[in-house]
């Protein structure tokens, strides 16, 4: 099956005041285009830092990742941010939608930023957000939506450049459970349709929907079960 | 809906109370720029329209003095002026004197009104705008300015006392004579609160009981295809008791005068340039920071620090911009007003004008303005484009 993105001995570490943090340790993991995995761990345990290193928003201190063929570490910025745009998707724990912009605009601005026409950017946006179940809530603004609405557009905005792996960092953060519920089924939705996904989280909901579960303690990735 | 323009102004908009503010403050600051560049050679430019438009392109005056600088005077002016209008490219040498004459209505001879007498060929009319009648064309007329004949409600043809060399005691004039009015006319150097009346020039001299033909100056016109600068030169250099001057001449040596305006203009105009920047980066920085998680997010989703540069640059741009076009109003108001308590200065003509608006003060302002909302918005620009994403987004949910 397509390898996605690789890490080999991945290691990053940052300073925090005086102090070292080595937040992520020696790392080997591999993500083919069928998955759909949730990095759950305790705070702290480095899954984010693993996310951004993944998506490329963060670069390894030693090792290496290979996203979608290409080592993040040899890219120029721009060329990373690049490849940001167009093969991956992003989704936030606090959604970080502009809310000057509507709901279908906060979902062209990745199109807009990668040059699609205006007319494919609001056709795209409309089937978005319909996809994501928002098709009644395109013009609203974000003060206007429901944390859930909020991090649906969230959704839709990362999949706007069709992207070739979903990235989401505790996506139902600062959902009720219900909502957070939803969401789960949005994504192993997501992931039928053909998606590969990674999921940092906390909610066992969302874990469980996961096809892979990999557990992150100290920095480190333990062995995937059955390995 | 989503050009770079468009994106930035929806961004300020989201706190509009402190975008008025910040707006606001850059009004000022542009109207009081706008102001310093009209004040910095507004009074040189009026001096020139003035003197440009009385149609003589020279003056003659004492050595060392600027017109009516002092009472110094040119002696023999009428030889002097035959001197001047003996060259061909010469069209005309009026000798030109003023001082201060008496007037009142001969049946009223005891309460003379002070005025400034001014003197000139007969049938000469310089720098006189003639409202009703005609000018002086002979000895024994006088052209009154028209706030002093509604005064003294006289009109054309009625006769008027005129003298000098008032006696304290009685309050009569001890040389005067009288003169039947030509004309009623607006004078163009009259000072606001001042009356004014024109002579034929021998009736000034023998009022005066000089015998030495003097005059202020000597005004000369050129012929239009002759060049008053040259000929300026040449005569200076040709009647070396008397200086020449052509009349761009004068506005630079009035303009030399006149440099504590050019200074204060320069140190205004900074200060307002430095406040404005001062305000849009403060603006700027404040919302940088507010928007830090918001920042960081866009740039994972593949948005280029270049683009991040820019949209924070257009805030600065579209700050400066909307406080700069508010302001140039604003000041111009502004300077309007504060034109009218300045000329209002006693023994300024009350043509003349301090503020003076030219095309090219627009631009110059708006280009200062625009240039400094760019510079502005550099550093509040750079930390956006420079934002540590991962970092960013790490602290978001510490």
């Amino acid at each position: 099956m397509q390898l996605v993105a690789e890490a080999r001995d991945l290691v990053r570490t940052y300073m925090r005041g005086s102090t070292e943090v080595r937040a992520v340790r020696d790392v080997d993991l591999e993500i083919h285009a069928a998955d759909y995995m949730a990095v759950v761990g305790p705070s702290g345990s480095g899954k984010s830092t693993l996310l951004n290193l993944l998506g490329g928003i963060d670069l390894p201190s030693s090792g290496n990742v290979s996203l979608l063929g290409h080592d993040t570490r040899s890219l120029s910025d721009r060329r990373l941010t690049r490849l940001r745009l167009e093969k991956v998707g992003f989704v936030f724990q606090r959604f970080h939608l502009l809310p000057a912009l509507t709901a279908t605009e906060n979902v062209e601005l990745p199109m807009a930023e990668a040059g699609t026409p205006g007319s494919e950017r609001r056709r795209r946006a409309a089937e978005l957000l319909d996809y994501v179940g928002l098709g009644h809530r395109v013009d609203h603004r974000p003060g206007q939506l429901s944390g859930g609405e909020m991090q649906r557009v969230g959704i839709a905005r990362a999949l706007a450049n069709r992207p070739e792996i979903i990235l989401a960092d505790e996506p139902t953060g600062e959902l009720d459970q219900e909502t957070g519920g939803e969401i789960a089924d949005l994504f192993r939705r997501l992931n039928a349709d053909g998606t590969p996904l990674v999921v940092v989280t906390h909610d066992p909901a969302l874990a469980d929907a996961a096809s892979v579960v990999r557990h992150m303690r100290d920095g480190t990735l333990e062995p995937a079960d059955g390995s | 809906m989503m050009n770079a323009l468009s994106l930035a102004w929806r961004t300020l908009v989201r706190r509009p109370r402190r975008l008025v503010l910040f707006v606001a403050g850059v009004t000022v600051a542009a109207a009081v720029l706008l102001d310093m560049v009209m004040l910095a050679a507004g009074l040189q430019r009026s001096l020139s329209d003035l003197l440009e438009g009385t149609g003589y392109q020279v003056r003659v005056v004492p050595k060392g003095l600027l017109p009516f600088e002092s009472g110094a005077a040119l002696r023999d002016s009428r030889a002097l002026a035959r001197a001047f209008e003996a060259d061909e490219r010469v069209a005309e040498a009026l000798p030109f004197w003023g001082q201060t004459v008496y007037v009142s209505r001969p049946a009223r001879p005891e309460s003379p009104i002070a005025s400034f007498g001014y003197g000139a060929p007969a049938g000469t009319a310089p720098a006189v705008r003639i409202e009703a009648g005609r000018t002086v064309e002979r000895p024994g007329e006088v052209l009154v300015e028209r706030k002093l004949a509604e005064r003294l409600d006289i009109m054309v043809g009625d006769s008027l006392l005129v003298g000098v060399d008032p006696d304290p005691a009685v309050g009569a004039l001890r040389r005067r004579r009288i003169a039947r009015v030509a004309g009623v006319a607006d004078f163009t150097f009259a000072a606001e609160g001042s009356y004014n009346v024109g002579l034929v020039i021998d009736d000034m001299w023998a009022m005066a009981g000089s015998e030495s033909e003097p005059a202020a100056l000597l005004l000369v016109r050129v012929h239009r295809e002759a060049d008053a600068y040259d000929i300026a030169r040449e005569f200076r250099e040709r009647f070396a008791n008397v200086d020449v001057y052509a009349i761009p001449e004068i506005i630079e040596a009035a303009g030399d005068r006149l440099t504590y305006f050019q200074q204060l203009s320069l140190v205004l105009g900074t200060v307002s340039l430095g406040v404005a920047f001062l305000l849009v980066t403060t603006l700027l920085t404040l919302s940088v920071n507010e928007r830090w998680g918001e920042i960081a997010a866009l740039r994972a989703l593949g948005v280029t620090r270049g683009r991040m540069l820019t949209q924070v640059a257009w805030q600065g741009l579209v700050i400066s911009l909307a406080g700069t076009l508010v302001g140039l109003g604003v000041g111009f108001v502004v300077a309007r007003y504060l034109d009218r308590i300045l000329t209002d200065f006693p023994g300024l003509p009350s043509d003349v004008s301090f503020f003076v608006l030219e095309g090219g003060d627009v631009t110059t302002v708006v280009a200062l303005l625009v240039g400094t909302g760019l510079l502005a918005g550099l550093y509040p620009a750079w930390r956006a484009a420079s934002v540590n994403i991962s970092m960013v987004l790490r602290e978001e949910i510490e």
